[in-house]
């Protein structure tokens, strides 16, 4: 096998990396993994755990799959991968709730184990890794975490503040200043307006390092 | 092929503006109708949704570096549309946070003027009934004054009652001429003048619009959630909350209501049912909004099923004459 020279191997992994979390970040743009952002992101404690639990069943599995995915029929790689992500998600839930903290699980219950069928892990397990190398694959999976990640918490620290006035459980205004935040709505409202803004910014940039806007308008 | 892959937009954009200013006209005499029963705070808080609905479209478009096209009234209607379906007593910041989210999450965001996915006023409206309820649905007694807010004598809405299961004491008279507590623009008598005037002038489709009358109307008599006779029932299901209101300006605007004279009629009894059930079986004693919502965002299937329907079906039938059938 001929390996490319390391800068531009290094190169490459930094850029599937960024385009999954940034330039086509992985919510804002693909639109995947948005039933747990939108129905069970209403507080920072839920959003770090879900996405430590995204990173747990994603990241493993990503690899395995680009290990021996192209060499499986889908008719066998598709049950495969989901079984073991469901595997360690359900491992993950049982350490969370028995171990670290009960109310949180009983908070997210369902949430858990629907991860393992969540769109984002299917496209990103089923479809990128299985075609790629174990590296690429693994660049994917991180950024498809931090992306999925950056988004959840940003939206469950918005919802918590807005519907109970706290943050990290650590009550900040004596009344939350808008209960509804913590509806579906509120969330799907408000990952509208940072898709929304992310492709203004990637806009911007994209002129800017074209040279089209110059720093003045004039 | 392509006509009808979008939502049913308006073409043509010089009409919006004479249009929109046929719809203004009729707010007028609503709001100085309920003037009357309150004194002069229905017609402050009109005018803050009016002016407030302004300032966001000239905030939205100086977002986007442009100058905002106030001139052709849009966005006064929806303030005002908004205005009419609050309480007396609302407090001002409740119509400002509904037309900040009509115009600038439900309008300008998809295009502005003429490219708006479901009714700007509805989209405000649903906002503020799921997050404020209280506000929107406490209403004053319209037989005292409401000069001193502080003291207030407040009233369960017909809407309201009608909801808990109990069958509200008005005369019909008193239902007619919105004398029991209710929003702003719920006067039956000047919101069937106001329809017949936008039948008039073409701001409004009958297609649409009486249909839905005649859903309700249908709909309460059939399953009736008062007691009494069946007349009283649907004349209390029709001015009670702001059905009426849907009727004259949410649900047959011109941008987001089908254009197909089937699609409409289909659109218009959809969204009667969905408006009935929605105070039968709904969290809130109002959600004529919500119906709306979710008629606008079918419009596009309906207008293409129903094109489809009428276009498709005679030809099928005919094509064994022979002949080559146009696209």
């Amino acid at each position: 096998m001929s390996e490319p020279k390391n800068s531009g191997r290094a190169r490459r992994l930094l850029q599937i990396f960024f385009d999954t979390f940034l330039v086509r970040n992985i919510v804002l743009v693909k639109l995947l993994g948005l039933c747990p952002i939108v129905v069970a992101a209403v507080n920072l404690k839920a959003g770090v755990t879900l996405t430590v639990c995204v990173a747990l069943a994603l990241l493993p599995t990503a690899f395995l799959m680009s290990l021996v995915g192209e060499k499986l029929k889908p008719v066998i790689r598709v049950p495969l991968y989901t079984l073991i992500a469901l595997g360690i998600l359900l491992g993950a839930g049982y350490v969370l709730g028995t171990y670290i903290d009960a109310e949180l699980y009983a908070s997210l219950y369902l949430f858990l184990p629907l991860l393992a069928v969540n769109s984002l892990m299917t496209y990103r397990v089923g479809g990128f890794a299985v075609v790629s190398r174990p590296p690429e694959a693994m660049a994917d999976a991180l950024g498809s975490v931090f992306g999925f990640g950056v988004v959840i918490c940003i939206v469950a620290t918005v919802r918590e503040f807005l519907a109970y006035g706290a943050l990290w459980e650590i009550r900040l205004l004596p009344h939350p200043p808008l209960a509804a935040a913590a509806s579906p709505f509120f969330a799907f409202l408000m990952l509208g307006f940072m898709a929304a803004l992310s492709q203004f910014v990637r806009e911007l940039l994209r002129r800017f390092v074209a040279g089209e806007v110059s720093v003045s308008y004039e | 092929m392509t006509a009808f892959r979008t939502t049913p937009h308006l073409r043509q954009t010089e009409a919006a503006s004479s249009r929109c200013w046929d719809v203004l006209i009729p707010l007028v005499p609503l709001a100085v109708y309920s003037c009357v029963y309150y004194g002069m705070r229905p017609l402050y808080v009109m005018l803050v949704a009016i002016a407030s609905a302004m300032g966001f479209e000239v905030l939205g478009y100086a977002l986007q570096m442009k100058r905002a096209p106030l001139s052709d009234g849009t966005a006064a209607v929806t303030g005002g549309v908004i205005g009419l379906a609050m309480s007396p007593i609302v407090p001002y910041w409740v119509p400002v946070v509904a037309c900040g989210v009509a115009i600038l999450a439900a309008k300008l965001p998809f295009g502005g003027r003429g490219r708006n996915l479901v009714n700007p006023a509805a989209a405000g409206l649903a906002f503020v009934t799921v997050c404020f309820p209280t506000q929107m649905f406490t209403y004053p007694d319209p037989e005292r004054s409401i000069a001193d807010l502080s003291q207030v004598v407040t009233q369960t809405s017909p809407a309201a009652l009608m909801q808990a299961g109990a069958t509200p004491s008005y005369s019909p008279m008193d239902i007619m001429l919105s004398n029991f507590p209710g929003p702003i623009g719920s006067v039956l008598i000047i919101l069937v003048a106001c329809i017949l005037y936008l039948f008039v002038r073409r701001a409004s489709s009958p297609w649409v619009v009486l249909p839905f009358i005649g859903t309700c109307a249908v709909y309460a008599a059939l399953f009736p959630r008062v007691s009494g006779s069946i007349g009283f029932g649907v004349l209390l299901e029709l001015c009670a909350g702001y059905v009426m209101l849907t009727a004259a300006f949410l649900l047959a605007d011109p941008v987001t209501a089908p254009r197909h004279w089937l699609a409409r009629c289909v659109y218009g009894v959809l969204a009667g049912i969905l408006v009935m059930l929605l105070r039968r079986i709904g969290k809130f004693e109002e959600g004529a909004c919500f119906a709306v919502l979710l008629c606008n965002l079918l419009s596009d299937m309906l207008d293409r099923n129903c094109w489809k329907l009428c276009y498709h079906l005679p030809r099928r039938f005919k094509k064994k004459q022979g002949g080559a059938v146009h696209e």
